[in-house]
């Protein structure tokens, strides 16, 4: 076995090429000297690598072309990471002692496993599997499991390994413990695989993120907006990109090409040299509606450390892709054009674009690693059950055993094909209707999410399943909530959600109460005047539940008319001066209202006698009495107002403020650079008050922003209790 | 304008009174006459603006059960008034039987209280006359399905005190979800072929809750012998101490006209039930 110590000389020099000391050249980026600096210029052919000076040029197009026409031809996308060309995975082994096992997943077979103290995720490429052990780098064969080479880490905190082309480049950088800090110093190796200097280490007083190393050449993301390509074989900078419009928080090469970004996806290309997202090969990936839960990077961030190994709440929740081929220079392609979301044991494949729901799958257990790779996604169980994800439909295409409990993994499949598989079992709206039934609370947020995505299909059937979900006994609320709001968003949603009110609760029939307060909202907002008989049912229904009840009777009186008149009497005369809403006097304040409102003269006269009658509490008498007479006073305000708004003049008054809910459009714009129109329906009262605002296409961060700015301009008043306006905006 | 609106009340509450009287009491069961003034006095003092004197009048039209004072109550029950009055009004509509009250009784049958619809449940039940049975019975079948276990236990006693028969499915339906109170109006309503239903729970439900439907039966004087013996051979099969101090309580207390051959039955299944298992 091979030994190295950290500071021995670099093999370059077999290669005609000896380096400088790391010292040397920790003082030559710091302190250029003019020779040096005349050197760095000159480029990088067999000198000292010198990386991120200040004086190498950014964003040079010649330069990019260089690196470019050094990586692998498009012609080698899709093939094998690693140099066998078998799909492997490396998994850091539970229990005691730990260790790693490597699996050829093509033989459905164990290779090998060692005791080894594991402590970063391993990092599989070429001919080898890397991990962090302790202060140490150790280098592994894939194929027999031989311990090739170590090599110290000084210190340092490990950011990142990459491995390609019998070369591996690893960055570190220092830290506060063993975690990563954003301090600017960081060191880069670039060694064989047996981890011997191929060029000296170099140091540099920059924040280092992972590397990516493709073609002989190593890619440093540094200071969170460069990404430098080093000719892994000198150490010479080749290239400088500087991204003004983007953070960089990741690099990664695949045959496919080589990508970086954070929020998007860049795609290395002759256009790159632009450094900015509208003159390269961009992608945007940026959504607020609804959000992932657990808020994962699109990528792993390379700047936060590899990590100790061990299973995380990042590990749980996490997003993966796998790079489409393309030949235009201007695009970016996931494959099989999916992203995959993994969240605990579920994941769930949408399309990039608008993330449109394509399959969601339930596991055995808690995914520990994840990679998407072209025809699915591979998945690493906890427990060791691996299955190859089908891209079409989330169906086994392949499954094995590792055989042992798994912390994290390296997956080293991409270019295999499992076969077909057995079919998946049910129909789309089956499996999606079984994760969001799943009464595991521990999945609830992905449950949510589901529920949102699956909600904006156009399929009519999904509307019956949302209202079955609204139904379930058991769901929980934020879920409910959701469905509500989804069905909210649908065409004809509103007939599902006063379906729904049909039902009331029956012991006998095991039919629990719908979820009152939440249709209730869901209709007002949506102004569903239809809705006004089925919502005044639940007013006299005991099984009401008693939080819900003021929402409750103030939409029965904004959707209503004089036929909510008498179950609102009915209700107010039965509760009045009973102690079931003696601690909730707006609920029988908003009846009062009610009838005031709808209730005409013998309305008034109604609530003028009771508040007089010997039962009245005091306190609700009063507020009755102040109800009637504003209500008389209001009338006569009234008179000159129009039953409704005149649509024309409602638009014109919105469209007009423009400038006050100019920045709401502008931050929609910037998260949805495709969207360049939304129809935004304002839900209003008649004096004003913006009761709801929904966009088409759903953004409900823009609805948010709309809301309270739209309320404050200048809208046309009307007699009707609300109505609802549709107000086209262009986002440009 | 509270003189007023007071005077609106008081009116509303005093006038229909001899309409009342005309109505409903030719169908109420007999009972000695009542002194007309204590009847006006007490109907007026449901006007009083204190409370006590409300309920202490409530009381007394609840003793009198006469239905001259079942508008009043009603009208009271309609002005919203607060808990105490609400619950006295309700128990003396029951008290009255009148089925004028089946509206008002019925609509508070969906009060947010379950005890309000409790009650209501127990006073719609004394209702008896024949013009309105339909709508008392499917009040109170509708009442099984009530979220509350004391309201269903109510709905089901009344079932049973009411002779609904037609009820006997959706009384199943709730013995099988866990309303024991239906074992009592199955035993009261039920034939053999329901006898033997029952008593296929045996085993499967306590005992305890069983036998109240089993007592039921063996009381009934319209309930067969052969029936009666059936359902005492079905105890012996799960002879225990339940079964003895069951049996024996029975011909403690036999009701009248239990035959001597269901009694000789009893006697031989509690003598082969030894006193301790």
């Amino acid at each position: 076995m091979l030994r190295r110590n950290p500071g021995s000389e670099p093999r370059a020099s077999a290669r005609g090429c000896r380096r400088s000391s790391s010292r040397t050249l920790k003082r030559a980026v710091r302190f250029p000297t003019v020779a040096a600096l005349a050197a760095l210029l000159a480029g990088p052919a067999c000198g000292p690598g010198n990386p991120f000076t200040n004086l190498f040029p950014d964003n040079r197009e010649s330069d990019v072309n260089m690196v470019l026409a050094r990586l692998p031809d498009a012609a080698t996308a899709g093939r094998s990471p690693t140099t066998s060309g078998k799909p492997v995975v490396v998994a850091t082994r539970l229990g005691d002692p730990p260790g790693l096992v490597a699996y050829d997943v093509a033989a459905k077979a164990v290779l090998w496993s060692v005791d080894v103290a594991v402590d970063s995720p391993p990092f599989v490429g070429g001919g080898v599997a890397v991990v962090q052990s302790g202060g140490e780098l150790v280098s592994f064969s894939l194929a027999s499991g031989e311990r090739l080479g170590e090599r110290s880490l000084d210190g340092l905190v490990l950011y990142g390994v990459a491995i390609d082309g019998g070369m591996v480049a690893a960055t570190a950088g220092s830290g506060a413990g063993s975690v990563a800090a954003s301090f600017r110093s960081g060191r880069i190796w670039l060694m064989d695989e047996e981890l011997a200097n191929v060029v000296a280490p170099m140091d540099a007083d920059k924040l280092l993120g992972a590397p990516a190393l493709a073609g002989g050449v190593a890619f440093i993301p540094w200071d969170r907006q460069n990404v430098s390509a080093l000719d892994a074989a000198t150490g010479g900078e080749l290239f400088r990109l500087v991204i003004g419009d983007e953070m960089i928080s990741y690099v990664f090469a695949v045959p496919e090409g080589v990508f970086y970004g954070s929020k998007g996806v860049f795609r290395l290309t002759g256009r790159s040299s632009s450094g900015r997202r509208d003159g390269s090969a961009y992608l945007p990936i940026e959504w607020s509606d609804p959000s992932f839960p657990g808020e994962p990077e699109l990528w792993p961030d390379g700047f936060a450390g590899a990590g100790d190994g061990k299973v995380s709440a990042r590990s749980r929740a996490r997003l993966t892709w796998y790079p489409g081929a393309v030949t235009d220079d201007r695009k970016v392609a996931f494959a099989d054009g999916l992203l995959y979301f993994v969240y605990y044991r579920y994941v769930v494949a949408m399309r990039p674009e608008d993330r449109s729901l394509v399959w969601v799958r339930g596991l055995d257990g808690t995914a520990s690693e994840v990679a998407a790779v072209p025809g699915g996604v591979f998945v690493v169980e906890e427990s060791g059950k691996m299955r190859f994800l089908r891209a079409a439909d989330g169906g086994d295409a392949w499954t094995g055993e590792l055989g042992v409990g798994v912390a994290r993994a390296g997956i080293a499949v991409a270019g295999w094909d499992p076969g077909a598989g057995a079919p998946r079992e049910g129909t789309h709206r089956r499996q999606v209707l079984d994760a969001l039934l799943d009464p595991d609370a521990q999945v609830v947020p992905v449950r949510k999410l589901i529920l949102s995505l699956f909600g904006r299909s156009t399929d009519p059937d999904v509307s019956r399943d949302l209202l079955q979900v609204l139904r379930e006994p058991q769901m929980p609320a934020e879920l409910r909530n959701e469905a509500a709001h989804a069905l909210q968003l649908r065409a004809g949603g509103d007939a599902f959600l006063i379906q729904a009110l049909a039902d009331h609760y029956d012991f006998l029939q095991d039919v629990p109460a719908p979820p009152v307060g939440v249709i209730a909202g869901a209709l007002r907002s949506m102004n569903a005047r239809g809705a006004a008989t089925a919502l005044a049912a639940h007013l006299l229904d005991p099984n009401t539940p008693p939080d819900t009840m003021e929402g409750l009777v103030r939409s029965v009186v904004a959707l209503g008319d004089s036929a909510v008149v008498p179950p609102l009497q009915t209700f107010f005369r039965l509760y009045g001066a009973d102690t079931e809403f003696a601690g909730a006097m707006p609920v029988l304040e908003a009846a009062a209202t009610g009838i005031a409102v709808h209730g005409g003269e013998r309305g008034l006269e109604f609530l003028e006698q009771w508040a007089v009658g010997p039962f009245a509490p005091p306190g609700l008498a009063r507020s009755v009495t102040a109800i009637v007479e504003n209500r008389r006073l209001l009338a006569t305000a009234l008179q000159g107002l129009p039953e409704r708004a005149d649509a024309g003049e409602f638009a014109a008054a919105v469209t007009g403020g423009r400038d006050a809910y100019a920045s709401c459009l502008a931050d929609a714009k910037r998260r949805r650079p495709m969207l360049a129109h939304v129809e935004v329906s304002i839900t209003v009262t008649g004096e004003g008050q913006v009761v709801d605002v929904m966009t088409t296409p759903a953004d409900s961060a823009l609805a948010n922003c709309l809301k309270p700015l739209v309320e404050r301009l200048s809208l046309p008043r009307f007699r009707a209790q609300q109505e609802r306006y549709a107000v086209p905006l262009d986002l440009e | 304008m509270r003189l007023l609106s007071l005077g609106f009340l008081v009116g509303s509450l005093a006038a229909p009174t001899a309409v009342a009287q005309g109505r409903g009491g030719s169908e109420t069961p007999d009972r000695p006459p009542v002194d007309r003034a204590a009847l006006d006095a007490a109907v007026a003092s449901l006007q009083d603006a204190d409370l006590v004197t409300v309920l202490n009048a409530i009381s007394q039209l609840a003793e009198f059960a006469d239905a001259r004072a079942t508008q009043p109550l009603i009208r009271l029950l309609r002005a919203g008034p607060p808990d105490d009055v609400t619950h006295a009004a309700i128990q003396a509509l029951g008290a009255i039987s009148d089925p004028e009250s089946v509206d008002v009784l019925i609509e508070y049958m969906r009060h947010r209280r379950a005890r309000v619809r409790r009650l209501a449940v127990q006073s719609i039940a004394m209702i008896t006359a024949a013009r309105v049975a339909d709508k008392v019975n499917e009040a109170l079948r509708q009442a099984l399905r009530d979220s509350n276990d004391r309201v269903r236990g109510a709905a089901a006693m009344a079932l049973g005190e009411h002779g609904d028969r037609g009820a006997l499915d959706v009384l199943f339906l709730a013995w099988e979800r866990n309303v024991p109170e239906a074992a009592v109006a199955i035993g009261k309503l039920g034939g053999p072929a329901e006898a033997q239903r029952l008593a296929g729970f045996l085993g499967r439900r306590q005992l305890s809750e069983i036998l109240p439907g089993f007592d039921e039966f063996l009381r009934r004087s319209d309930f067969s012998d052969d029936a009666k013996i059936d359902l005492i051979h079905r105890l012996e099969e799960t002879a225990g101490p339940d079964v003895k101090r069951f049996l024996t309580n029975l011909l403690a207390s036999p009701p009248p006209g239990l035959s001597q051959k269901v009694k000789d039955e009893a006697q031989r299944v509690i003598r082969i039930i030894p006193d301790a298992i």
